[in-house]
């Protein structure tokens, strides 16, 4: 399922979003564009600090300011531009129509109501049921997300349940509304591995089955193989590459993105050191006027230091690399 | 818990058999909360049934009877109008506690409304808290002085003095929890299912700083019934012959040598009701606080 001829359901253009800090100002998110298509899977990938969490954060107006701020592009959803609508209309279509779950099921509920409470408070406040109306699609909610004896558990608190039952609940407060959108943003990395499967299985069940577009934010390469249509690669702010999910994993254009797959332990190959991209990714405050990859780039050369090369299209994929050729010659190790 | 989940299918989970009221268990099982439950209940009995407990009119004036010591007749003694000491402390009881209670009310309310504002809407934090900060430079007591002596001296002005002196106290300690409370996931969970910030300070901030506020609460009875008494001592609260602790004391100690009864049975009164309500605190305390929680 790839970007077709169909109008996506959100589109982000030039998305940027500054962090004001002690050592000065950075974009986070620094133009981001991509378009996410109705009952579409996007992965977004990168390492910690690449902006992935702060794109998520910017497209529902909740980067804290201070010190965050968007400072430029567009949040196009149903026809409005969800960065310039004002605080009121934008809480309406938080949760109701764009829905978000975080990383840490642990701490990402209230600790002192009862999980009923919560997902009822969710459905009271955008669908305006009464109390038992939302009693009653709380528990039909618990068991669609898999929570065994929905009824009872709706009383019990969050500290009574592990983190798989935990991000469930929360996997369950954001369908409560029927979103449109599922932001999740690394939804399984703090869960052990085999809880991670379950989860995932549960959120790929649950897409499939309401047809609701997910922007999948992870650091996991398999997660994303997995379980995402298309990839979006970013790197210290920006999206470096972009496009299908299959022919991301055959043939990566960008350096990094060689990098990132080249980590992967390979199951079949010898087992050896894993490689490792040299260096870190750069601090925000010391970007120079090139590639911010070019550092740490074994293709580099002078021209790659004199501009950031922009993102690059090319049917279904894009990338943002001057050395890039997309019918690059086959990687010797596939993941 | 995660490696249960782990260890057995999810199916296999059942719901834990639910303990009630966890938080009252362990109270129960503190035992200098106990004793503060018991000190103080005794002077809440006192005042809650002081009708019932009293036979004589804590102000009928009895000269034939005055400086009789505690006893059989008199279990409190007489004063020197010969006026019956239990009655007086009994009724004053009532009135010490009133003027706490009318003050951890107003105190609960301003402090937590001031907190709420100073620790959520960080632009309001620094104009709400100089100005407490000003309020707390004076000493508690001269300052209580100050604004009962320019209201007036009566009860209801020394509730209003006591909770202008307490409240930035309060506040502090409202603020403290909101701005810790403020950055937890869940906060930000609730902003993404579309709460505002209504919502949000009230449904889901409060309610997770009510366990220091509490404790607060009652550390702040225990300080105002003891101001109370300093201010009725000094004339400033409620006026004679209305019995308080503190004028009953104020009366009694010109007669100290001849007539210790009449000064000690009230200052025991006072000492019993701030031990009792500390230890209650205290006990509070230890329960409620979640980094001790963890190891119980």
């Amino acid at each position: 399922m790839s970007a077709g001829e169909r109008t996506p359901i959100l589109s982000v253009r030039a998305l940027t979003t500054e962090l004001r800090t002690e050592g000065g100002r950075f974009h986070a998110v620094d133009s981001v564009s991509f378009d996410l298509f109705p009952g579409e899977v996007l992965g977004i990938v990168g390492e910690s600090g690449c902006g992935k969490s702060m794109t998520a954060l910017s497209i529902l107006g909740l980067v804290p300011r201070p010190p965050g701020r968007i400072v430029a592009g567009e949040v196009r959803f149903e026809g409005r531009d969800l960065v310039r609508l004002p605080e009121r209309e934008l809480q309406r279509v938080r949760g109701a129509k764009i829905a978000m779950i975080f990383q840490e099921p642990m701490s990402s509920l209230n600790p002192v109501f009862t999980i009923g409470e919560q997902i009822a408070e969710t459905l009271r406040h955008h669908e305006r049921l009464g109390r038992r109306a939302a009693r009653e699609r709380a528990v039909e909610l618990l068991a669609k997300v898999g929570i065994p004896s929905p009824a009872e558990r709706l009383d019990s608190y969050p500290h009574e349940l592990s983190g798989g039952m935990r991000q469930r609940v929360m996997i369950a407060i954001a369908l409560a509304c029927n979103p449109k959108v599922l932001l999740a943003d690394e939804p399984t990395t703090a869960l052990d591995v085999t809880i991670q499967a379950q989860i995932l299985d549960l959120l790929q069940r649950l897409q499939a089955e309401l047809g609701m577009a997910v922007v999948l934010i992870t650091h996991d390469l398999g997660i994303v193989a997995e379980f995402a249509h298309r990839v979006l690669v970013m790197y210290a702010g920006r999206v470096i590459e972009e496009g299908p999910v299959e022919a991301i994993f055959e043939s990566p254009a960008h350096p990094y993105t060689q990098g990132l797959l080249a980590s992967l332990p390979d199951l079949e190959g010898e087992i050896g050191r894993l490689s490792a991209i040299p260096g870190s990714v750069p601090q925000m405050g010391e970007l120079g006027p090139g590639c911010r990859f070019a550092p740490r780039c074994g293709l580099v050369e002078p021209a790659c230091l004199a501009a950031d090369p922009p993102l690059a299209r090319t049917g279904a994929r894009a990338v943002a690399c001057r050395r890039a050729d997309l019918a690059a010659a086959p990687r010797e190790r596939v993941a | 818990m995660a490696s249960e989940a782990l260890a057995t299918p999810l199916e296999a989970v059942a719901a834990p058999p639910k303990r009630r009221f966890p938080t009252l268990r362990r109270l129960l099982r503190h035992k200098l909360f106990l004793v503060g439950a018991l000190l103080f209940g005794i002077v809440l009995t006192a005042a809650l049934f002081a009708d019932f407990l009293i036979q004589v009119d804590p102000n009928r004036i009895s000269i034939r009877n005055k400086f009789r010591p505690p006893g059989s007749e008199w279990i409190f003694g007489t004063d020197n109008f010969g006026r019956s000491q239990w009655s007086r402390v009994v009724k004053g009881a009532q009135l010490s506690l009133a003027i706490g209670f009318g003050v951890v009310l107003l105190n609960a309310l301003f402090g937590t409304l001031l907190g709420a504002l100073a620790g959520y809407f960080r632009a309001l934090d620094n104009v709400l808290m100089r100005i407490m900060d000003a309020f707390m430079a004076f000493p508690v007591i001269l300052l209580a002085i100050g604004i009962t002596a320019a209201l007036g001296p009566g009860s209801i002005n020394a509730v209003i003095a006591l909770a202008a002196v307490y409240t930035p106290r309060t506040a502090r300690i409202v603020r403290a929890s909101v701005l810790v409370v403020r950055e937890q996931a869940y906060i930000e969970a609730a902003r993404a299912m579309g709460a505002s910030h209504a919502r949000i300070l009230l449904r889901h901030v409060l309610p997770n700083c009510m366990a220091p506020l509490i404790v607060q609460l009652t550390f702040i009875f225990a300080y105002s019934v003891l101001s109370e008494a300093v201010l009725s001592f000094l004339g400033l609260g409620a006026e004679p012959p209305t019995p308080t602790w503190g004028n009953i004391i104020a009366e009694g100690r010109l007669y100290i040598r001849e007539a210790p009864w009449i000064t000690l049975i009230p200052g025991l009164a006072l000492a019993m009701t701030v031990l009792g309500l500390n230890l209650l605190g205290d006990g509070l305390r230890d329960v409620l606080d979640p980094r001790l929680k963890v190891q119980q």
